[in-house]
């Protein structure tokens, strides 16, 4: 069942909000590029790849109106699909004999999709959708709060330095770093939720944020769990997209 | 006494049972820790290794077969694209030709992974063939075009190129040229400055260049002329140019990649940031002027900053943009340079005016600020991270320049003056971003100057990079700027200079009290103008380089009163004077201009020099490797003979023009020259010639067989000179109608060659009338390009030789037998 932020999101969608469209790309479109790099991992370059990623947003304004609630699919699942349908395609083309050539069309788990190293690709994958999610909050949150309290929460808790080092880099006192910490740690909750919400089509997918240590709800004994998960999570997102550059970058 | 032994012997039990235990936890404990983490490492090592023996394996076996499976892909477009070709689909041939180029392209970095990637890796050669890899392909996509313009674009009328630069994404090829004189003097004329070369950026349609690319390159051509930036221009029906300034140097992308490599991994060294620190300042306080000019450049990277004599230039005004223009806002820039929030408003259809393109450009300067820190794109955008050293106020200016919208900097002055705290701190780990001007005090610090000094200053340095630098140093705190920080006061505006509008700002203390830095020939000290700066960041800036050309202070001569202007003659006379010394002295100029140290300079450097050496080395090398061993071979056989023992068939014999025939029972009696005594090379000559019904060489040997199978004869025409070349098949019909009758002179007719090639069949080699004949003929009838003729008889059944001739005009002509034989074991 779909919630209502999600609802208002996919309107969006089928509305051709140009922004909505570019909220999904700005989110899921290095999830997307990652994913297609794996599956076609010596078969197609990363300028293919970039086309691609752009292509099954393309696909996907196709499908929306098409798109059935009903169903029950994820949203990564979604995503996934119209992914694997675009990359099918474009090795159906580089395949295809002329007309009447007789090549059917790829299946999705055709053998070319292999397996990725350590974790399945669907594992890795939805992994990397969830900290897509999370980073899309940690920007929406960026841009709601003041300079300085974000620099404040980045410096303590990407950076790690400790209250003290903080309070004398910024020219203030530890009392206030920490009340500017939980104001920063609030509204990221409260992002976290909202984005969670809209790009969530199940209620398993809700449950995520719980699942790996981000507690929605304000919770004093959380915060620290929460800004260390926050904190990997942020790390593990900038290490894949740092690969996912140097791929690109050759 | 039983009772206290017993005592005894339980404490004792009790104490050695405790110092058991203890030396258990203490000893046994940590040493089997100890062991087991050792145990540990052993595994992982074991591991490690295992995991790199696979690698290399797995990689390899990959790689081939890839490789294979490449090149037999590509084997099967081969076909197709001639197939297509023929019948004339060319799409299609072109669709084939580039799968084709791709397969074995593809196949090409598959071998090179095979047989140099993945051996270099296992022997632990990584790091060594990653910086190969980057590099090579890197510098080969950077290299500049041809040096000329094509014959499609046409030349530049006024300019001479004199080479050219590597084109950006724009479309555009640049070249750099010198102007003629009268054009240089039109652009010194209209520019007031001196102009040695320029760089012309070109778009031609009929080379690929596009309608949109030059629109909207010449959309930016107003905007960028008012900077001065563009001092000509020219658009026609086909092509598109303008011409700009030279700034001679290297981009910000390279001389990162250069610190990064004299620093260490964990990033650079304190000299190499200050240095990176004074680029960026650069490139702030230039897009600074830009902004106050109304102008926005909107494609800041590292590509686009020259840096040279320290001093770094921005370049490319492809995109520069009015700040005020109505346009609607395009996404055109620089990926991870370029602001997402920019693309988000771009997708919105809004209008270039209703943004403010200034925190654009301030993103892609702190993007490029992070990627001379990091060596490398920041792919998160504002939330990049830095891991590299970094001074943790840098950090902040970073994240203050790449942050959103609305938080950041908000205007290139501002950051400057951050960048410039960090730059002239004593220590800049020291400075915390507590003590930046930004953080301490707004915006106030800075009192702008005009901006059309401003330009004239900017442009003056772009024209003099190549003059030195002097370096900047941190000018030592004064107490009293410590003590009392100088209240902030409105600017006072004073006119310097009635005539052209020229003047100057100054602060309400510089009026109360002139500064002595204010005298002729002193730096300006900024420190005491910029408010929070003053405390610990008072910096020197070197005295203007660019000073007033002499024509152009003579322009600035007030116009004197009509009452005292001298008479018409004079006023001519007059002129003519000035005319002749502006000649005089653009002719001096010339005479006397030195190529300027950066100034373009397309000669031979030192990397061609090495590279051509190493090539002749490789040649020497290769030549080497490759005619030692024929040497050795040789001598091997001329040492040990032991081809001679396998000749078989008869033996040559040799008949001269004048009939005598010379028998010889074995080749190696043939009189050849002392160095032609290898007779089994000269065996295998012969080999050569006659198993081959016609051998045709090159153009440049000069020497030429033609052989024909006769059987049961063959006959072999020796021709030492080029010229009798095309004449082969005529001569040998001419021997073959000799032979058959030689009365039956020179004709075409089919009947009778063919009846001459049998009557060479029916007389043999042997027949002594028969081979006077020939000699006849070479002697009277042939051109003496004919150096001799090859006759070799064979038994009808087996096929083997039987007899073998060689007769020749004269015994004079040993030598260019030998030598034509000679030339087809070259061959």
């Amino acid at each position: 069942m779909l919630n209502s932020m999600t609802t208002s999101f996919v309107n969006r969608l089928r509305a051709r909000d140009p922004a909505a469209w570019f909220e999904l790309w700005e989110v899921f479109g290095p999830v997307l590029r990652a994913q297609l790099a794996r599956w076609g991992k010596g078969r197609i370059g990363p300028e293919t790849v970039r086309d691609l990623s752009q292509e099954t947003l393309a696909a996907l304004s196709d499908s929306i109106e098409r798109y059935d609630p009903a169903r029950g699919a994820r949203f990564s699942t979604w995503l996934l699909a119209i992914a694997k349908h675009t990359l099918g395609d474009e090795i159906d083309k580089r395949m295809a004999l002329k007309r009447g050539g007789g090549k059917r069309g790829s299946e999705f788990d055709e053998t070319w999709m292999g397996a990725g190293e350590g974790t399945t690709p669907d594992g890795k994958y939805e992994a990397e959708v969830f900290r897509a999610k999370v980073y899309a909050a940690v920007r929406m949150v960026e841009r709601e709060c003041e300079f300085t309290e974000f620099t404040i929460y980045r410096m303590r808790v990407f950076d790690g330095m400790s209250g003290k080092d903080v309070a004398e880099s910024v020219g203030t006192s530890e009392p206030t770093v920490s009340r500017r910490l939980t104001k920063v740690r609030d509204l990221l909750r409260r992002r976290l939720a909202e984005v969670v919400a809209t790009y969530s089509f199940t209620t398993d997918e809700q449950a995520e944020a719980e699942r790996n240590g981000l507690a929605l709800s304000p919770n004093k004994a959380d915060d620290a769990m929460f800004d260390e998960a926050i904190a990997e999570l942020y790390h593990r997102e900038e290490q894949a997209r740092r690969a996912e550059q140097e791929g690109l970058m050759g | 006494m039983a009772a206290p032994a017993i005592l005894l012997i339980i404490l004792a039990s009790v104490l050695a049972i405790v110092v058991g235990i203890l030396a258990i936890i203490y000893l046994v404990v940590p040493a089997m820790k100890g062991t087991a983490v050792g145990i540990g490492w052993v595994f992982r090592g074991i591991g490690a290794v295992i995991r790199h023996f696979y690698r290399f394996i797995a990689g390899m076996l990959t790689d081939s077969l890839r490789m294979v499976g490449l090149f037999i892909a590509g084997l099967f477009f081969i076909p197709a694209a001639v197939a297509n070709t023929l019948i004339g689909r060319w799409s299609s041939a072109t669709h084939f030709g580039r799968e084709l180029v791709s397969a074995w392209g593809a196949s090409g970095k598959a071998l090179y992974r095979v047989c140099i990637g993945h051996p270099a890796r296992f022997l632990l050669l990584g790091p060594m063939m990653d910086e190969i890899e980057h590099r090579v392909p890197d510098a080969v996509a950077q290299a500049p075009g041809a040096d000329r313009p094509s014959r499609k674009t046409g030349q530049f009328d006024g300019y001479t190129i004199v080479g050219s630069l590597p084109g950006g994404g724009s479309g555009g090829r640049l070249y750099v040229a010198e102007p003629t004189d009268i054009k240089r003097a039109a652009l010194e004329r209209s520019s007031n400055r001196q102009i040695d070369q320029v760089v012309i950026k070109s778009f031609s349609v009929r080379e690929g260049s596009t309608v949109p690319q030059i629109v909207r390159e010449s959309r930016a051509l107003e905007a960028a002329r008012k900077l001065g930036l563009v001092l000509d221009h020219e658009l026609t029906n086909e092509r598109f140019f303008y011409v700009m300034p030279y700034v001679p140097g290297e981009s910000l992308t390279l001389v990162t990649r250069r610190m990064h490599s004299d620093a260490e991994t964990a990033g650079l060294d304190d000299r190499h940031l200050r240095e990176a620190i004074g680029y960026i300042a650069d490139l702030v306080s230039t897009l600074d002027v830009y902004h106050r000019g109304g102008l926005w450049h909107k494609d800041v990277k590292p590509d686009n900053i020259i840096v040279h004599d320290g001093r770094a230039e921005l370049v490319d005004f492809g995109l520069i943009t009015p700040l005020r223009s109505a346009m609607t806002l395009t996404t055109h820039g620089t990926e991870y340079f370029r602001d997402p929030e920019m693309v988000r408003l771009a997708l919105r259809g809004v209008k270039v005016h209703e943004v403010d393109g200034v925190k654009f450009d301030i993103y892609g300067a702190g993007a490029v600020l992070y990627s001379v820190i990091e060596n490398s794109f920041p792919a998160h955008g504002g939330l990049s991270q830095l891991s590299k050293r970094c001074p943790e106020a840098l950090r902040w200016v970073v994240r203050r320049a790449m942050t959103d919208i609305n938080t950041r900097y908000k205007s290139a002055a501002e950051m400057l003056a951050d960048l410039r705290a960090i730059q002239h701190a004593p220590s800049a780990f020291a400075l915390k971003p507590a003590d930046l001007p930004s953080v301490k005090g707004g915006s106030e610090f800075t009192v702008p100057a005009p901006v059309a000094d401003e330009f004239a200053e900017h442009m003056g340095r772009v024209a003099q990079a190549a003059a030195p630098v002097a370096p900047a140093a941190p000018a030592p705190e004064t107490p009293a700027a410590h003590d009392s920080p100088k209240p902030r006061t409105k600017p006072v505006i004073a006119l310097a200079d009635w005539w052209t509008g020229r003047y100057s700002v100054k602060s309400e203390s510089e009026q109360r009290s002139p500064s002595p830095q204010d005298a002729p020939g002193k730096p300006r000290t900024y420190g005491a103008r910029i408010g929070p700066l003053v405390i610990g960041a008072s910096y020197e800036r070197p005295e203007r380089r660019d000073t007033p050309k002499p024509d152009a202070t003579a322009r600035r001569t007030p116009v004197t009163p009509r009452h005292n202007r001298p008479n018409a003659g004079a006023q001519l006379k007059s002129a003519r004077a000035r005319v002749q010394a502006a000649q005089r002295r653009a002719q001096d100029r010339r005479r006397g201009r030195t190529p300027r140290g950066g100034q373009f300079n397309n000669a031979p450097n030192a990397g061609v020099v090495v590279a051509v050496v190493l090539m002749l080395m490789c040649v020497v090398g290769i030549g080497g490797g490759l005619l030692i061993p024929a040497m050795k071979h040789d001598s091997r056989i001329a040492g040990t003979h032991e081809m001679s023992d396998v000749v078989a068939g008869p033996a040559l014999h040799y008949d001269t023009a004048a009939g005598v025939a010379t028998m010889f029972s074995d080749i190696n009696d043939f009189p050849f020259p002392e160095r032609y005594t290898r007779t089994s090379a000269d065996h295998d000559i012969l080999d050569i010639a006659y198993t081959h019904d016609q051998i045709e060489l090159n153009n440049t040997t000069p020497f030429e067989v033609r052989a024909r199978f006769d059987e049961p004869s063959r006959l072999l025409l020796v021709i030492n000179d080029l010229a009798a070349r095309h004449d082969a098949d005529a001569y040998l019909n001419f021997v073959m109608h000799a032979l058959a009758d030689e009365n039956m002179g020179v004709t075409e007719d089919a009947d009778l060659v063919a009846r001459a090639k049998t009557i060479i069949g029916l007389r043999h080699a042997a027949d002594t009338d028969a081979r006077a004949e020939l000699a006849d003929w070479l002697a009277e009838k042939v051109d003496p390009a004919i150096a001799g003729i090859l006759w070799i008889d064979l038994d009808p059944e087996s096929q083997d030789e039987v007899d073998r001739r060689l007769i020749t005009r004269s015994v004079v002509d040993t030598e260019s037998i030998v030598d034509a034989l000679q030339s087809l074991r070259t061959w």
